[in-house]
């Protein structure tokens, strides 16, 4: 376990107690004020936490719990960068604690295996399409997260202007309007389907460079080597996941510049395209455990 | 020694007859001439003029001896304020001391006015402080008031969330407009109907930053002159949907006996929109859109119920905050008034303690050139001595003196009596302070309670 953990843990608990505390009152300044900078705290122990990490040979490339311990921070550090001129509790509640499951959860359970391939179990070190898939999926993911934590904004607060309640800010300034998350969203599966993208593009070519498990080797096929890694690949769930997000985003994207798909119908999209792309890594994370 | 006075009406003591009589024919130059004979009067004063008040603070002697001369100034106050309607004279009020200056703290705090809270009240005020400043009629009494009072105010906009949530059908339908799309600049607003309530609704919308205003109306005419008030374009009934299709922001207020805008109207419209948002409020009785268009998606529809429900309802949450806001002006009140006490008293304390170590010093003085011999030594023991005789013959009447200014009233009284017994000269009175400029969102020109 990383030495700092404890530390970022709490850090991170007691920010998001602040931005609960805000999201229900409102009128209170300080644990708006409070929330960012304790946010921050946990920010940098979280990065140092990383950093002894990689120092230690357990870089987010080396495996999917490091890689979920990295999206986690992803997702938050892109918090005050969003939010920093107008805090931003509600996002603050959302995203703090699914970040806070998951870095608990990597934590918690066992390491399991490194990220298998024939480079690394020969040598031990990723190839830099491998690492270029790793990083590029995990940064996908947390633009995803963000994404979705502005969906779930939006669907609150469209809601409460849907029953005709209108937030009583009591002192504290409004937050974003409906078109402001939603331009959020936007943003974040645009930047996210892009890093997603080539996380999808490397992972094949990754996927294809690798040897096939030998019981489709000695099953009986008569394909030709290519079309049977292809049949190989879209067996494998993390694959079909991965490929049902990609799906899912980019046929949002065009939704909305060609049909002006947008508001609560893209906001639940994203959140759907949010729980695949987790799925994904949980894929990742039960097939380390099981060692395969 | 002066106190603070106020004598006024507002809408608490007046009706809106009286107090629309007393603001019309009112105009810049007459209350500039109120000010400067007030001033005359009392030696300071500053006049404060809104639609829902009218009031005259100044200063007049606390003692005693000079009450009766007090109140016939007030008499020829009362006359001075009332001047353009004499009959609104039985609807005055007058206070003087802790309760004016509480008064003045509540007002310039917004929590003696008709909607508690508004934000007017503390431009207003600052503007009349300005008046009174360039008129040359603030004095040390209203110097020390005035400004305290705006801090109070300030105190109680930052501590309460007295003005924080709308207060009006107008406002509320700016934040709504907020909430859906942030920065209103470049959202055209279309209003259907030239109503006053449309208008008012279009007014604190241009306020909040939209500029394009697209008026439809049955009689063109009235749908052109509105625009000519608020800077937009008129446009013919037939011309309602694909008006529609380019606005942000709906407000309808017709007479239309029937709705306008039915459900299948903005579906299409929707449609055409690409799902572009749509706000739509309707304060027309009966209502000009059918209720089943809110349920369409990306379309949030406010009737009249709706926006009175969210007024009233913030309405009851300034009035909690308004307790809140009580307590901080008390708080403030006893603070600034146990300031004053204190500040009653310190001149004469140290006018006393000049003159006498003065006289004993002047007595050292004639005495030591007729000592020969003395070395130096000797001579600041002597010079001593008259020091010490001078500090313990004080040291009995400026502990009461002290111990009087805690008291109501005690502190002045002593002081004064002091002052006469010793010939004492009276304090200089300070310069005044220059208000501060109004960086805030309280607007001089609106009117109070709005």
């Amino acid at each position: 376990m990383p030495p700092l953990f404890p530390l970022t843990l709490a850090f991170y608990a007691v920010a998001c107690t602040l931005c609960f505390v805000a999201v229900a009152q409102p009128q209170l300044f300080w644990p708006r004020r409070l929330a960012m900078p304790l946010l921050g705290c946990g920010l940098i122990s979280q990065g140092a936490d990383i950093a002894w990490l990689c120092l230690h040979g357990q870089h987010p490339g080396t495996s999917a719990r490091e890689a979920l311990f990295f999206a986690a921070y992803l997702m938050l550090i892109a918090l005050p960068l969003r939010t920093y001129r107008q805090p931003l509790p509600l996002l603050g509640a959302l995203l703090l604690p699914v970040a806070m499951v998951i870095d608990i959860l990597v934590r918690v359970l066992p390491s399991g295996h490194a990220v298998t391939e024939p480079g690394a179990a020969a040598g031990g070190h990723l190839s830099r399409l491998a690492m270029l898939h790793i990083f590029s999926a995990t940064l996908g993911i947390a633009l995803f997260g963000i994404a979705a934590a502005a969906s779930v904004a939006y669907m609150m607060n469209e809601r409460r202007l849907k029953l005709r309640r209108l937030p009583r800010s009591g002192g504290a300034q409004p937050g974003p309007s409906l078109e402001t998350l939603d331009s959020w969203n936007q943003q974040g599966i645009v930047f996210g389907l892009l890093a997603f993208t080539a996380a999808l593009v490397s992972g094949t070519y990754w996927m294809l460079e690798m040897p096939l498990p030998a019981s489709w080797l000695h099953g009986g096929s008569h394909e030709l080597g290519l079309s049977l890694q292809i049949r190989y690949l879209l067996s494998q769930p993390r694959y079909m996941l991965a490929v049902i997000t990609w799906l899912l985003f980019a046929g949002l994207l065009v939704g909305r510049s060609v049909y002006g798909l947008r508001g609560r119908w893209a906001a639940q999209v994203t959140l759907v395209g949010f729980w695949t792309s987790l799925g994904v890594l949980v894929v990742y994370l039960f097939r380390d455990l099981a060692g395969g | 020694m002066s106190q603070l006075f106020v004598i006024g009406l507002s809408h608490r003591t007046a009706p809106v007859e009286i107090r629309e009589a007393l603001a019309q024919g009112v105009d810049d130059a007459l209350r500039l001439r109120q000010l400067r004979a007030a001033a005359a009067l009392c030696g300071e004063a500053m006049l404060i003029s809104t639609c829902n008040r009218v009031e005259l603070y100044g200063a007049l002697p606390r003692l005693r001896a000079a009450e009766r001369e007090a109140l016939a100034r007030l008499e020829q106050l009362s006359a001075l304020l009332v001047e353009p309607q004499p009959a609104a004279g039985k609807h005055l009020y007058q206070l003087a001391g802790e309760e004016a200056l509480r008064h003045l703290f509540r007002v310039t705090s917004s929590l003696d006015s008709m909607v508690v809270g508004e934000p007017q009240i503390l431009g207003q005020v600052k503007s009349a402080y300005r008046t009174a400043s360039s008129a040359g009629t603030i004095g040390t009494v209203l110097n020390a008031a005035v400004p305290r009072a705006f801090a109070v105010a300030k105190r109680v906009r930052t501590e309460t969330a007295i003005g924080q949530s709308a207060a009006s059908v107008a406002s509320v339908a700016v934040e709504l407009a907020q909430q859906v799309f942030g920065e209103l600049r470049g959202q055209p607003v279309l209003l259907v109907g030239a109503g006053k309530m449309a208008e008012l609704c279009a007014r604190h919308l241009r306020e909040a930053g939209a500029t394009d205003f697209l008026i439809v109306n049955r009689t063109l005419q009235r749908a052109s002159d509105l625009a000519g008030r608020l800077g937009g374009s008129a446009h013919e009934l037939s011309e309602l949907e694909p008006l529609l299709g380019r606005a942000a922001v709906a407000i309808c207020s017709t007479g239309a006996q029937q709705p306008l805008l039915r459900a299948e109207l903005v579906a299409r419209v929707m449609k055409a929109r690409r799902g572009r948002w749509l706000l739509l409020i309707d304060i027309a009785v009966p209502r000009d859109i059918e209720p089943q268009v809110a349920k369409l998606d990306n379309v949030y529809l406010y009737d009249i119920d709706a926006l009175s429900a969210v007024v009233s309802g913030n309405l009851n949450d300034r009035q909690r905050a308004a307790a809140t806001a009580e307590a901080i002006v008390k708080e403030e009140l006893q603070r600034t008034v146990n300031r004053s006490r204190s500040a009653d008293v310190v001149p004469v304390i140290q006018a006393l303690r000049e003159r006498a170590q003065g006289i004993a010093q002047a007595e050292v003085a004639k005495v030591l050139p007729r000592l020969s011999g003395l070395d130096e030594r000797e001579r600041q023991l002597i010079s001593g001595l008259a020091d010490a005789v001078v500090n313990k013959l004080l040291h009995g009447p400026l502990t009461a003196l002290k111990q009087g200014a805690a008291e109501p009233g005690g502190g002045a009284g002593l002081a004064e009596a002091i002052r006469r017994l010793w010939a004492l000269p009276l304090p200089a009175a300070p310069a005044p302070a220059a208000p501060e400029k109004d960086s805030e969102k309280e607007g001089e020109n609106s009117s109070e309670d709005l």
